[in-house]
């Protein structure tokens, strides 16, 4: 089966979208630390650490000239099932995370008469879809999205000047950078997609250069979370910290000229992105799980996954003492820290220890 | 591919099912669109007061008659804003949609509550509005509300540009709801609100025209701390607070000294720095204002002339004027009503954390210890189209 190919501007175009929709929630995004001058300079933080996190999983790719999933099943055998097991979970969850917190803002923000499970379904059924026609499809979406979603936090920014306020913007403290390095911990805790990156280098087009793209999407991500923190804290100040969803709020104060109260766009730029990031993450499952089961049961995936997702989101939704464990779960360290380049470093070793004999055959994952 | 034609011809209806909403629907006709909302409270009761818009219409082709009110006032009563907005709607008919509202007027007996209950409806409503523009009324809000302006096509909107055009010409500080809970979310800071009242009835010099030309009027700031209303600043205190928070965009003094009968300066451009510094263990702040300014009208005294000396010597009155009204805004705010409008607290969190662990607890205590420093700096650069001006500028 030919493997699909996006460029590298697409996956990075991708991966920063994917990466944006925690701004939406402001429990997602929240660290317990309230926004300010500590949240900005711990983005840039983070992506240090999220570039070394990669690094190793770039170097396997480089001289395996595959992903870590792959090189795992041809270095570990049944090891890198299960280590494509336990990333596959990982992707699903996320995807269950991002359903749930679309529904949470769909009926507390804009329709709260509205039964959850209408939500959680139309999210669910879409991104299946998207999952289904696969990852050059979701890319392609992802770019026009991504125009839309620059666009809107373009007008929220533009729209607010009169708002800002550079003395609302919570100090440092004498915490400092102490607090700086908890808070780029914990949003390096909350980026998988640094992990769908490494595992997505397979399906690059052309264009490989994948240390390059690591840095472009680090980049572009940061600067618009960047951009999109200043907004909050330099809005709304100490007020960031009380609010479900800061960035929505800013949203709605944006004005300029007779484009003012554009709540319905706002909303609809963050369903697009819940929608793209739900696709993606759905897709990367289903692959991973594809990987691990006969290839004539492999029509059956993506509605088990689907179900399971669909499932998962209205439990969550049900009993928030699920959510929350979720969320722990998902946002503690092992993950990102230990997942991704302690495996890659294991699998490092193991080639060089495996070199004197050969190399195996590289298995595909289908 | 029979079945999958078939399938896709399926999904075409049953998507149509799922565009019927996801929520009840509610006809314009249904709706009471809300453009200002009072609040006043009395007798354990909240007595709220919404000015609804209501087109009437010229009888021809216009829905909307700009010299008509086009607004109904309606009245409510409950325990809670919720109870008493619920009930109205059921005895009307109407759903009332808050997402048009310009205002929120709170009366004098809503005062005496902590700002977060009497505006916690409008903080959680869904419908309502952060960039909401909010009100303290002098008397009742719905005295405001009801008040006969016949200007523009909705008096909401009316009072909402008075408030807009005070703002510009520096005589109050618009305030938003955001702004409100932006300092209620942070300890140290306190809130202002601009006051408003009608316009008394002056039978000596009031017309019948004069009467309906100034029906309302913007009184001066209310200072609340911790949530609790605490008192106002007047007229001269309203502009030097504006001065110290840097919401200055133009405004006119006029000035009278031994030059001018009179000399009217505008101010259309002004920056203000606010820098805090320790002196000796004492936190001092040094407040930098530097303004440009234009000669709008001047009346000289006799045998005066207008040159560079008395052009100076204008600014320098402006200067003393300035600084007088920032340091009665001072004293007013932060020594006797124990509140930070100002941001100070801000400021030394910002230039010395260290500092700010040991006052923040007792913040509006310590603010009352410090001391301002002015530096004023008033460049009359532009003297008009009268060309009697002996000097260079």
């Amino acid at each position: 089966m030919l493997k699909p190919k996006i460029s590298m501007p697409q996956i990075v175009m991708l991966l920063t979208l994917s990466r944006m929709f925690y701004t939406l929630n402001g429990i997602l995004l929240g660290t317990g630390d309230g926004y300010g001058m500590a949240y900005l300079w711990a983005i840039p933080l983070s992506a240090l650490l999220q570039f070394i996190v990669v690094l190793p999983a770039l170097f396997l790719s480089r001289r395996q000239g595959t992903s870590f999933i792959t090189a795992g099943y041809s270095l570990w055998g049944k090891g890198g099932k299960v280590m494509a097991l336990i990333c596959g979970v990982y992707f699903l969850l996320s995807a269950v995370l991002t359903v749930f917190s679309t529904e949470q803002f769909m009926v507390n923000a804009a329709y709260p008469e509205a039964s959850p499970i209408f939500f959680v379904l139309t999210l669910t059924l879409a991104a299946a879809y998207a999952a289904h026609l696969g990852l050059e499809s979701i890319a392609r979406s992802g770019f026009i999205i991504f125009i839309i979603f620059v666009c809107g936090v373009l007008f929220a920014f533009l729209g607010n000047l009169e708002q800002i306020n550079l003395i609302f913007i919570r100090p440092l403290g004498t915490g400092g950078f102490g607090e700086v390095l908890r808070i780029a911990v914990n949003l390096t805790a909350r980026s998988p997609e640094i992990l769908l990156f490494a595992i997505l280098l397979p399906n690059l087009g052309k264009n490989r250069g994948v240390k390059r793209g690591a840095i472009y999407y680090l980049l572009l991500s940061s600067l618009i979370l960047e951009v999109i923190v200043f907004l909050i804290s330099a809005v709304l100040g100490q007020l960031a910290q009380e609010e479900a969803f800061p960035f929505y709020t800013v949203g709605t104060l944006a004005k300029i000229s007779i484009f003012q109260r554009l709540d319905a766009v706002h909303m609809s730029v963050w369903v697009l992105t819940a929608f793209i990031r739900t696709g993606l993450y759905l897709w990367a499952a289903v692959e991973l799980f594809q990987s691990l089961i006969p290839v004539k049961k492999h029509r059956f995936v993506l509605p088990f996954l689907g179900i399971l997702a669909l499932v998962g989101g209205m439990l969550c939704g049900m009993d928030k003492g699920a959510a929350n464990g979720l969320y722990s779960v998902m946002f503690s360290a092992i993950p990102i820290f230990i997942l991704l380049p302690f495996i890659s470093i294991a699998l490092l070793i193991t080639e060089k220890a495996k070199e004197p004999q050969g190399k195996g055959g590289a298995g595909d994952e289908g | 591919m029979k079945g999958k034609m078939a399938a896709r011809l399926l999904l075409l209806p049953a998507c149509c099912m799922l565009l019927s909403g996801c929520i009840k629907i509610v006809n314009l006709q249904d709706r009471a669109i809300v453009q200002g909302v009072g609040v006043d409270y009395e007798d354990g009761q909240y007595l709220i007061t919404m000015q609804i818009f209501s087109p009437d219409g010229s009888g021809g082709q216009t829905i909307v008659d700009p010299s008509k009110q086009n607004a109904k006032v309606i009245t409510c009563r409950g325990k809670t804003i919720s109870e008493a907005v619920e009930d109205t709607s059921i005895s009307q008919g109407k759903d009332f949609f808050f997402g048009h509202n310009r205002l929120v007027i709170l009366g004098e007996g809503a005062r005496k509550l902590p700002l977060s209950e009497s505006l916690s409806y409008f903080i959680n409503t869904m419908d309502s509005r952060a960039d909401v523009n909010v009100l303290l009324a002098e008397d009742t809000a719905s005295e405001v509300l009801n008040a006969d302006i016949n200007q523009g096509i909705l008096p909401a909107l009316t009072i909402e540009k008075t408030v807009q055009n005070a703002a510009d010409s520096g005589k109050i500080s618009e305030v938003l709801l955001i702004d409100i809970l932006r300092s209620l979310a942070a300890e140290h800071q306190s809130a202002l609100i601009p006051m408003i009242a009608v316009a008394e009835e002056d039978a000596a010099h009031g017309t019948e025209e004069s009467k309906k030309l100034k029906n309302i009027e913007l009184t001066g700031m209310a200072v609340f701390a911790d949530g609790f209303y605490q008192g106002a600043l007047n007229e001269q205190e309203t502009r030097g607070m504006m001065f110290l928070r840097d919401e200055i965009k133009r405004t006119v003094y006029p000035v009278f000294n031994e030059d001018f009968r009179e000399i009217s300066i505008e101010l259309y451009r002004s920056d203000t720095k606010i820098i805090p510094h320790l002196e000796g263990g004492d936190l001092r702040f040094t407040v930098q204002i530097n303004a440009d300014g234009m000669v709008q009208e001047k009346v000289l005294k006799e045998g005066k002339t207008f040159d560079n000396e008395s052009l100076s010597r204008a600014e320098k009155a402006l200067e003393d004027t300035i600084r007088s009204d920032c340091e009665a805004a001072f004293q007013k705010a932060v020594l006797e009503y124990q509140s930070d409008v100002f941001y100070l607290g801000d400021m030394v969190w910002r230039d010395q954390p260290e500092l700010w662990e040991k006052l923040q607890d007792n913040w509006k205590e310590n603010a009352g210890k410090v001391e301002l420093n002015y530096e004023v700096e008033v460049d009359i650069d532009r003297t008009g189209l009268q060309e009697n001006f002996n000097g260079v500028l």
